[in-house]
């Protein structure tokens, strides 16, 4: 029976049903990966509405709001009387040691807060924007959550983040302005501040010995500790080829990292990213466009500043010993407690005004839709506060978020024999909160395409800033 | 006896019962897989779809826009970049791989001592974790200290900066995935050239046909089916496989000269979280490995020989 049907199917339709079958699957499950997190869309409003607003099924035919997106703006249901609390709690940690001090952390709260808990989700950093969407889209959002600079914007302008401006009256004064500025938007709050990581520079004085160059805390002292004197000194300490090759300058990433470098320079040199309204990007002034040349001088002609290519998948370049300054937070301290070399620490230079300087703080929030509110707030409290400094500031990975904490035994003890506590402090007093208007990770990456073009020719400064705005400029309007 | 015509009568007729228990038994038997592709694979195909008609950016409720994503699509200059560049990569890797697999397993065919052990190293490569060899080939292709270089040194040729360069990033990238890319389709040429009946090489060599003449006339001929299998799996692979590869190595760079479609794809959802765009842009790419698909079905005709001697 059906012997002409299987003597068929053999070989031909064995063959193109497989090809068929994979590649039905291959491209479905493609398909499948964008729309994972199903959820009907919702009715297109008659003008443009609020966010909350559109979620309004406007007519009874149309599909209603998924109600993930909805939940957050159900009221957070009431805390329990009494009894045992769990806190779901989103952090990242950027290392084994990391993730002990996490949780050593949350034991301290829990053991002087007897009924809450801790439930600790290391969420890896690359990951934690998506995961955290993810979860409150899914209406399963953490009590709270770690907050980055880079995105805190969006979640706060979608109002997915409890305002904690009431809640913060009191505990708001013990707090550096810069640091709640971070979290801030329209004069209310949305985050508790607990890590702190201004930049300075570490230099490495075995190099700067090498050359017979003044190092940059001896121009410190004697007050001409500039960024031109950096950019002096870069080519000074630069040379040597291949593997052995010395740059005098890593700015740790490269130079369209403009929320956690470039802004600096830039702002020292008198200039800014934005116009005031940050409705129009700025990137084809003078100060800025001076800024980027120098670094594209020394990068191209002085190759004082490494490459993408030199930097390929190795961490931190200054700890191998190659590089005379390095740009840092003080997590990197951690790295130098065994270098080879002799390490040095100082400031940020002074331009035409400043210096101005930069931070990637964290803080804690509460995103919409989360329980324990009153529990999470302490947690947020407590993390950035004095209980939680013999722990966390006591490991030497971060700044206090608190002027008193400055003082603290916990902070001063911290301090390893290279690390200098006036750069410290100077570095946080100077703090400028600054987080990238509109759609930051694509105006991040058309400039860096433009920035590209730069290294490797194909544009002047001048035109790849001009080219980088017209791509920008519209990605600072958001719905 | 009477029975068995009555069943036969009964199957001859198909109107006559909805579903025949056997029919019911067989979707029984698929079910699990059924449920499984409605869940996990149409459902979220559909879904991609309607998201596509939205602009979702998951913090805040989608809204309707209905065709705009696509149109803004073809606005978008990146949308051609990625498009070139995928098509690029695509048109190059996968002739070469099925040429140097085929050449391998041509090769690998042959009754040599130990051809096991080649065969073994052959297919390594395409074992290993894309992200471990993705990394090695970081370390090669490194401008300063890297093998490729080192190599052109002593060939006293200048040094290259391969992925890091626009002219070179997409061969760079070609040349990474010959890498991994040639194991499998090898293997399986491999087990096509087995299956070509032994006979036919005696017959050709009767009537004095050199090794070109049988590899011209009996091999490929007998291969075509596994070389058009080879093909519709290359093809799709070249369009979504490459992701992890390119993430790693050049992120799109430098310029967007590797940006691929997938990649784009990528950045549009999970780094922009523009969903409604992304699911466009997912659903365009389905539209066209599924148009490639349809047409190297179509071309199939003309060269893909099955046994039996008729083409498809």
């Amino acid at each position: 029976m059906g012997n002409g049907t299987l003597q068929r199917f053999s070989r031909r339709r064995m063959i193109q049903s497989a090809a068929l079958a994979v590649g039905g699957l291959a491209g479905a499950s493609l398909l499948a990966a964008c729309g994972a997190p199903a959820a009907a869309p919702a009715a297109k409003p008659a003008e443009p509405a609020k966010p909350a607003e559109a979620a309004k099924p406007a007519e009874a035919a149309k599909p209603a709001a998924p109600a993930a997106t909805t939940a957050p703006a159900a009221a957070a249901p009431a805390q329990p009387a009494g009894g045992q609390v769990t806190l779901k709690a989103m952090y990242w940690s950027s290392s084994p040691e990391d993730h002990k001090l996490f949780e050593d952390v949350f034991a301290a709260f829990s053991a002087k807060n007897p009924g809450i808990k801790v439930d600790f989700d290391d969420v890896p950093s690359d990951d934690f924007q998506t995961t955290a969407l993810t979860r409150i889209v899914g209406g399963t959002p953490p009590d709270v959550m770690e907050l980055h600079p880079a995105w805190v914007l969006s979640f706060i302008l979608a109002n997915q983040l409890n305002d904690l401006t009431d809640r913060a009256k009191t505990d708001k004064a013990a707090y550096l302005p810069a640091q709640l500025d971070f979290w801030s938007s329209k004069e209310k709050l949305f985050g508790m501040p607990y890590y702190s990581g201004p930049s300075f520079l570490f230099y490495n004085k075995t190099i700067f010995q090498k050359a017979g160059a003044k190092t940059p805390e001896e121009h410190e002292k004697e007050g001409t500790w500039t960024w031109d004197t950096l950019i002096a000194l870069a080519k000074q300490v630069s040379g040597g080829s291949g593997a052995e090759k010395t740059f005098g300058w890593d700015a740790s990433t490269n130079a369209v990292n403009l929320q956690f470098y470039t802004c600096v320079p830039i702002w020292d040199n008198g200039g800014d990213l934005t116009n005031k309204e940050e409705t129009e990007w700025t990137l084809d002034s003078p100060a800025v466009i001076e800024t980027m040349q120098w670094h594209a001088d020394l990068q191209l002609k002085d190759k004082a500043i490494p490459l993408p290519s030199d930097v390929k998948d190795i961490s931190w370049l200054f700890r191998t010993g190659r590089v005379g300054m390095a740009w840092a937070g003080r997590f990197r301290s951690i790295e130098l407690t065994n270098a080879t070399f002799d390490v040095g620490m100082v400031g940020t230079p002074k331009g035409k005004v400043g210096p101005i300087n930069r931070d990637g703080p964290n803080a804690t929030g509460l995103p919409m839709g989360g329980k324990q509110l009153d529990a999470a707030y302490k947690l947020g409290t407590f993390f950035g506060g004095p209980d939680a400094a013999p722990i966390y500031l006591a490991s030497g990975r971060a700044l206090p978020v608190q002027s008193a904490l400055f003082e603290s035994d916990a902070f001063k003890k911290s301090l390893k024999p290279f690390e200098r506590s006036e750069v410290f402090t100077n570095a946080a007093k100077t703090v400028r909160a600054w987080r990238i208007p509109g759609k930051g990770a694509e105006a991040l990456r058309a400039i860096q395409s433009e920035w590209d073009k730069v290294l490797i020719g194909q544009e002047d400064v001048p035109t790849a800033m001009k080219n980088a705005k017209a791509t920008m400029d519209p990605l600072l309007k958001v719905r | 006896m009477a029975t068995t015509v009555r069943t036969a009568g009964a199957l001859a007729r198909p109107g006559r019962r909805f579903l025949s228990q056997q029919t019911l038994e067989g979707y029984a038997c698929i079910l699990p897989w059924l449920l499984g592709f409605a869940c996990f694979v149409a459902g979220p195909m559909v879904a991609a779809l309607l998201i596509s008609l939205t602009d979702w950016s998951m913090l805040e409720p989608p809204i309707w826009i209905g065709l705009d994503n696509y149109q803004r699509m073809l606005k978008d200059p990146l949308f051609y970049t990625v498009l070139v560049n995928t098509a690029y990569i695509s048109f190059l890797a996968v002739p070469l791989h099925l040429i140097v697999a085929l050449g391998i397993a041509l090769g690998l065919n042959e009754k040599l001592t130990g051809v096991n052990i080649y065969r073994t190293i052959f297919y390594l490569p395409s074992q290993m974790p894309i992200v471990a060899s993705a990394l090695l080939w970081l370390w090669v292709f490194n401008p300063d200290f890297g093998l490729a270089n080192a190599l052109l040194n002593v060939l006293n040729l200048p040094p290259l900066r391969w992925l890091f360069d626009p002219t070179l990033s997409k061969p760079s990238i070609v040349l990474i995935t010959m890498w991994g890319g040639i194991g499998t389709p090898m293997i399986i040429f491999l087990a096509g050239l087995q299956g070509v009946p032994e006979s036919l090489y005696e017959a050709a060599n009767i009537d004095g046909a050199g090794s070109f003449a049988r590899f011209r006339h009996i091999t490929l001929p007998m291969l075509s089916p596994i070389i058009f299998f080879n093909l519709i799996i290359g093809v799709i692979a070249s369009f979504q496989a490459y992701f992890t590869l390119v993430f790693i190595t050049t992120q799109g760079g430098p310029a967007n000269t590797s940006l691929i479609f997938i990649l784009y794809i990528y950045f549009k959802a999970f780094r922009d979280f523009d969903m409604g765009y992304a699911a466009a842009l997912a659903w365009t790419l389905f539209l066209i490995v599924l148009a490639l698909t349809g047409i190297n079905f179509l071309l199939a005709r003309f060269w893909v020989h099955y046994e039996g001697g008729e083409r498809t």
